[in-house]
């Protein structure tokens, strides 16, 4: 009877058992599956890389800057409660980076070493609120991109005026003022992305209403800080994030046709204009094509195949007539894509 | 012999018994929320086609601000979107209603449309759109703020190409928990991205430095939403309680389970393609200005003769 009496207590804790099994169970696979689905982590230490890349590529991921060199990946700047690092560049092929730091309402440009040390704040744009609360004092940082003679070209939100807060490029010699090179059209969100060319002259996304009133982005080209500029493409285009593979021939860009997908698409430039642009990579959302410092190929940010974050792909031959297919570098990745890799050799 | 057979089958009643317990109680997030949020009845709603019927269908989407600054029950809606369906077809219209149009209420008087929902809720939201533009409403889905940027983050974010650099120094700071009334700022960069259901809502919410306000806005809601379709591909059956957590109070449609499971298949089979975005722009719209409020005049002839061609 005893006997009966136990068996009985330990079959209904066995069903009970059971029950919370099946409740805990259906917790792990929805645990597994958030993982699958595009939750790749940032840690530098579960990150692979798949592909040796010659040189060393920064990329920015979850605020903090990531270094790929050879096999390894490892955090350069890590970030704090203030400051999330992110839009990369590097200088003097390399001996140098400048990087900016968003905060919650501003963002500065900062120049730091190729291992992320002897950090030097190059702006000053946070600032307190005014007595009513509003934060207008304070500006916004990005793109920022080294020119040959040593000039940082970034874009910067100034001037501004009540609800208007338009990006425009401008320029900073290594000593004296910061200067502005273009005037955008206002209530567009303004002029992004500066490419410094070797000529002295411009290349940059300017933002524009189209005749139809749709918003769209054209590559401009300004050779002084009066030249009213032209474009190299069209609104239909709506082409940005330009880069320009070294002996400054070859341009790839990002064009969207005012879609919601991101064509990688690369063109010959004479100095003066763009010819007919080739599509490398389609159907895909595609951002920042950078050039590898010898020329050989595109490195650029898309989605991983199976739909998750945004990683680095590989792109090789993308200058000749036949580039090869498309190939992930790193495993595991949720990259900014908002911010450019930066490739030093 | 008997006897051993009833043990085995008590034993099998007792383990699936205990097994079902452990699902429900994993599901019933989903089950308490889908019964709090679906079958909303509509006073004076008229006949209603079901997604089942594989007949089109139209389905208005309003969406409200549900922070400190409102009283719960009398919520604007800052954004109204008009969906119609084509299930044989998988062509889909979303007809963005600007907030700031100036219309005649059905419950009375004229105002700006976004007051409809505050005034009698959804009832009054689709009288007034059907007075209107002449259109027919079938369904409604109602979203509050909060419930989007929940949403948004238990999909994992979603991937979208924003078109320009989307910037304002006066977004109201009303999700961080302090002033309601503070403000901001707000840099959404150019171009495909991973978006969180914070910056997800900058993107969308965002209007001060767009130089065509509430259309620039409307065509960003269009671009998260489908976006929002696209992500919801990757959503399980286990996820769901999750995302019902998120969305506790935070949605209403008068769309019942059934018929919601029935749009489901017929989202996930929407071609981005097939989707056709209208706007309602100047001159079918101008600015004008009502007892000192900004509003937008509809020229009612040009708008109904548009949505007569994309809601026959």
């Amino acid at each position: 009877m005893r006997g009966r009496l136990a068996l009985t207590v330990l079959l209904v804790a066995l069903m009970a058992g059971f029950g919370l099994a099946v409740y805990a169970g259906l917790g792990l696979v929805h645990r597994l599956h958030d993982r699958g689905a595009g939750s790749a982590s940032a840690d530098p230490a579960e990150l692979r890389s798949l592909l040796r890349l010659p040189g060393s590529v920064y990329v920015a991921s979850g605020g903090d800057l990531l270094r790929v060199r050879d096999d390894a990946v490892g955090t350069v700047l890590h970030h704090d409660p203030a400051r999330r690092w992110m839009q990369p560049a590097v200088v003097a092929a390399g001996g140098s980076l400048l990087v900016v730091a968003r905060g919650a309402d501003s963002s500065d440009l900062y120049a730091a070493g190729a291992d992320g040390g002897g950090l030097r704040r190059l702006t000053d744009d946070a600032a307190a609120p005014l007595r009513d609360g509003s934060l207008e004092r304070n500006h916004w940082a990005f793109h920022p991109r080294a020119g040959a003679d040593g000039r940082v070209w970034y874009s910067y939100d100034a001037p501004k005026a009540g609800f208007r807060v338009d990006l425009a490029v401008w320029t900073r010699p290594a000593t004296g003022a910061a200067a502005r090179w273009s005037s955008p059209v206002g209530y567009t969100g303004g002029d992004v992305e500066p490419l410094p060319l070797a000529s002295g002259g411009v290349v940059y996304v300017r933002h524009l209403i189209d005749d139809r009133t749709r918003i769209r982005s054209q590559l401009w080209l300004q050779t002084g800080p009066r030249d009213p500029g032209h474009a190299l493409t069209t609104t239909d285009d709506d082409c940005s994030q330009p880069d320009l593979a070294p002996g400054g021939a070859t341009l790839a860009m990002v064009c969207t046709q005012g879609g919601q997908t991101a064509h990688l698409e690369v063109a010959g430039f004479d100095g003066r204009t763009l010819g007919t642009p080739r599509v490398l990579a389609a159907g895909a959302l595609c951002a920042f094509p950078t050039w590898a410092p010898d020329g050989s190929g595109l490195a650029y940010l898309a989605p991983a195949p199976d739909g998750g974050d945004f990683t680095l792909w590989w792109l090789s031959g993308a200058a000749g007539a036949t580039p090869s297919a498309p190939r992930q570098v790193l495993d595991g990745a949720a990259l900014d894509a908002t911010s450019r890799p930066a490739w030093a050799s | 012999m008997r006897r051993r057979a009833a043990t085995v089958v008590l034993l099998v009643i007792g383990f699936t018994a205990a097994g079902l317990a452990g699902a429900v109680a994993y599901f019933l997030p989903v089950l308490a929320t889908t019964l709090g949020a679906t079958g909303q009845s509509v006073v004076g709603a008229l006949t209603q086609r079901s997604p089942s019927d594989h007949q089109p269908f139209t389905v208005l989407l309003l969406g409200s601000d549900d922070d400190a600054k409102f009283v719960p029950g009398h919520l604007l809606t800052q954004s109204m979107i008009l969906v119609r369906v084509e299930p044989s077809s998988g062509h889909v219209t979303m007809l963005s209603i600007p907030r700031d149009l100036y219309v005649p209420i059905s419950s009375g008087g004229t105002a700006k449309i976004d007051t409809a929902y505050a005034d009698g809720g959804a009832a009054t939201a689709i009288a007034t759109v059907e007075q209107d533009f002449n259109v027919h409403v079938d369904h409604y889905v109602w979203i509050g703020l909060r419930g989007l940027v929940n949403l948004i983050d238990r999909l994992g974010g979603v991937d979208v190409v924003t078109t320009n650099p989307v910037l304002d120094d006066f977004y109201p700071a009303d999700l961080a928990g302090g002033n309601p009334y503070g403000y901001q700022r707000v840099a959404v960069m150019p171009g495909a991205q991973h978006l969180s259901g914070l910056t997800a809502m900058e993107y969308v919410r965002s209007r001060h430095d767009d130089l065509r306000e509430d259309f620039g806005r409307s065509e960003r809601q269009q671009q998260v939403l489908l976006a929002l379709r696209t992500r919801a591909h990757t959503v399980g059956l286990t996820d769901l309680p999750d995302i019902a957590s998120a969305l506790s109070g935070e949605i209403l449609t008068d769309l019942s389970l059934p018929e919601v499971a029935d749009l489901l298949p017929i989202a996930s089979g929407l071609q981005l393609g097939n989707v056709e975005h209208v706007l309602l722009l100047p001159p079918v719209t101008s600015d004008a200005t009502v007892d000192g409020q900004s509003v937008l005049q509809p020229d009612w002839d040009r708008i109904r003769e548009r949505v007569a061609q994309s809601f026959p």
